[in-house]
């Protein structure tokens, strides 16, 4: 078989094979989400999930509560009187936000640690891709026949799980990573490849796998970095996230050592019909919910 | 003596020796330093786009958002204090920029730009700056001697 140059590995195939190991080994040992964190996930296909089911789930979850009491009652969010329950809660913020924080709360939770390899501390990675799933759903307002919204928000807040397992592998190969991506200007993802035979979004892909998440988050956390090679149902979500990201790197924390070093997919722009004001109006509104988000989640 | 952190699209103004404004994370965004080295007043801004044409009424909210309205207003803060143009150090970081020269993300390289017209227009002259290239950087500015630090990763510089 012959392999693109660009891709062909430069360790031993002996350590590559025991880091491909390990790394399905971390995989099989990720902790897992809630259940009911979970159903949520999945019923992202569905149109809209109950209100009374989810006020009725969140009541069970009493660590998410006082969190979105909390954002509910933030004027950034216009609250007028003070919201004392729950319900009251999931009405004024309506059933989307509702989810999307309860989603973001429980992914804050795998994303506590800091990030060696990636020199990313220990919030980072949760801002980083909060800011790029606020930034996926207005990119989503913003074109014609886009994904819901909310497949938007969710695919970008899990775009860069892989990054959890894969730091303590860039870590180990950090030298060989940093030579390819500064002096053979390699993107971070393909230098990655190259030496460790895995990317973070493969890794990513493979926990969502694992997790039993939907196809379209597996597929997307797969593609964030080459969205053209993304299934064609996918690849219009795959391409948002994409611009989604950059502009979380641009401008938002969370860069570490790679966030300007991955190829922008200028392909994606063909189905985005994205120009210089749009993208810099979205930026801008991005840090407003951003900002809600952040003191709602505690970050 | 006090660590002010400055957010994204915020500014800060300090007169007090011993402080210093921080800011983290400037990627694209500019982060730009006034020192009154008489007067010993420093202000700090972390601007995340160039132009407030983009949203007037984001930039009347919060004109620190912009590099155009954000310097002007900085400076019109650090003159209404009693600094003046002469003894002002102007230091700037940030402005990074991706990998492939995309147009839709020179953010960085645009909002650069902006700032030595703003600045050419206001008569001052750039004392130190450390711009462009693909990192992130964080600064900080020490009142009382005005020094200016950047920091990429673990490596930190005086400019
Ligand atoms: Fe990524
Ligand atoms: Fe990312």
């Amino acid at each position: 078989m012959n392999q693109k140059p660009t891709t062909s590995l430069i360790i031993p195939p002996e350590l590559a094979e025991y880091y491909g190991r390990r790394i399905r080994l971390s995989v099989q040992q990720f902790p897992g989400m809630p259940i009911f964190v979970s159903q949520l996930f999945n019923e992202l296909k569905q149109e809209e999930t109950d209100m009374r089911v989810l006020s009725e789930q969140l009541r069970v979850d009493p660590g998410i509560t006082v969190n979105l009491l909390r954002l509910a009652n933030s004027a950034r969010f216009g609250a007028s009187r003070e919201i004392k329950s729950v319900h009251e809660a999931v009405v004024r913020l309506g059933v989307r936000r509702t989810t999307e924080i309860l989603l973001a709360f429980h992914v804050a939770g795998h994303f506590s640690h800091p990030l060696k390899g990636y020199d990313l501390s220990a919030s980072e990675l949760m801002k980083h891709s909060l800011w790029a799933a606020l930034a996926a759903e207005k990119v989503c307002t913003e074109i014609p026949d886009a994904p819901s919204p909310e497949y938007a928000f969710t695919a970008a807040l899990l775009h860069d799980i892989g990054k959890v397992i894969l730091s303590d592998f860039v870590m180990e190969e950090q030298p060989a990573i940093v030579q390819l991506v500064q002096h053979e200007k390699y993107s971070f993802d393909e230098a990655e490849k190259r030496v460790l035979g895995w990317t973070h979004a493969e890794t990513g892909s493979a926990i969502l796998n694992h997790w039993n998440f939907p196809d379209l988050l597996i597929q997307v956390a797969r593609y964030h970095h080459d969205p053209g090679q993304a299934p064609e149902e996918y690849r219009m979500l795959a391409g948002i996230v994409h611009v989604a990201d950059f502009l979380a790197y641009c401008q938002g924390p969370g860069a570490g050592v790679d966030g300007f070093s991955y190829h922008f997919r200028e392909a994606v722009l063909e189905r985005l019909p994205l120009n210089k004001s749009v993208v810099e109006r979205i930026a801008g509104e991005t840090l407003e919910q951003v900002e809600a988000f952040n003191a709602a989640l505690g970050l | 003596m006090a660590r002010i952190i400055v957010g994204i699209s915020e500014m800060a103004i300090s007169e007090s020796a011993g402080d210093v404004l921080v800011t983290h994370s400037l990627g694209s965004c500019l982060g730009f330093a006034l020192y009154d080295s008489t007067m010993k007043i420093g202000g700090l801004l972390h601007s995340m786009l160039p132009l407030s044409s983009t949203d007037y009424p984001r930039a009347r909210k919060n004109p620190a958002m912009f590099v155009d309205t954000g310097v002007t207003k900085l400076l019109e803060q650090m003159f209404k204090r009693g600094c003046s143009r002469e003894n002002l150090v102007v230091k700037v970081a940030g402005g990074a920029r991706v990998l492939d020269r995309q147009d839709l993300f020179r953010i960085g390289e645009r909002n650069y730009t902006v700032f030595r017209k703003v600045l050419w227009k206001n008569n001052l002259l750039i004392a130190g700056e450390d711009v462009g290239g693909s990192v992130s950087r964080s600064v900080r500015l020490e009142l009382g001697c005005g020094r200016f630090y950047v920091r990429t990763g673990s490596e930190e510089r005086e400019l």
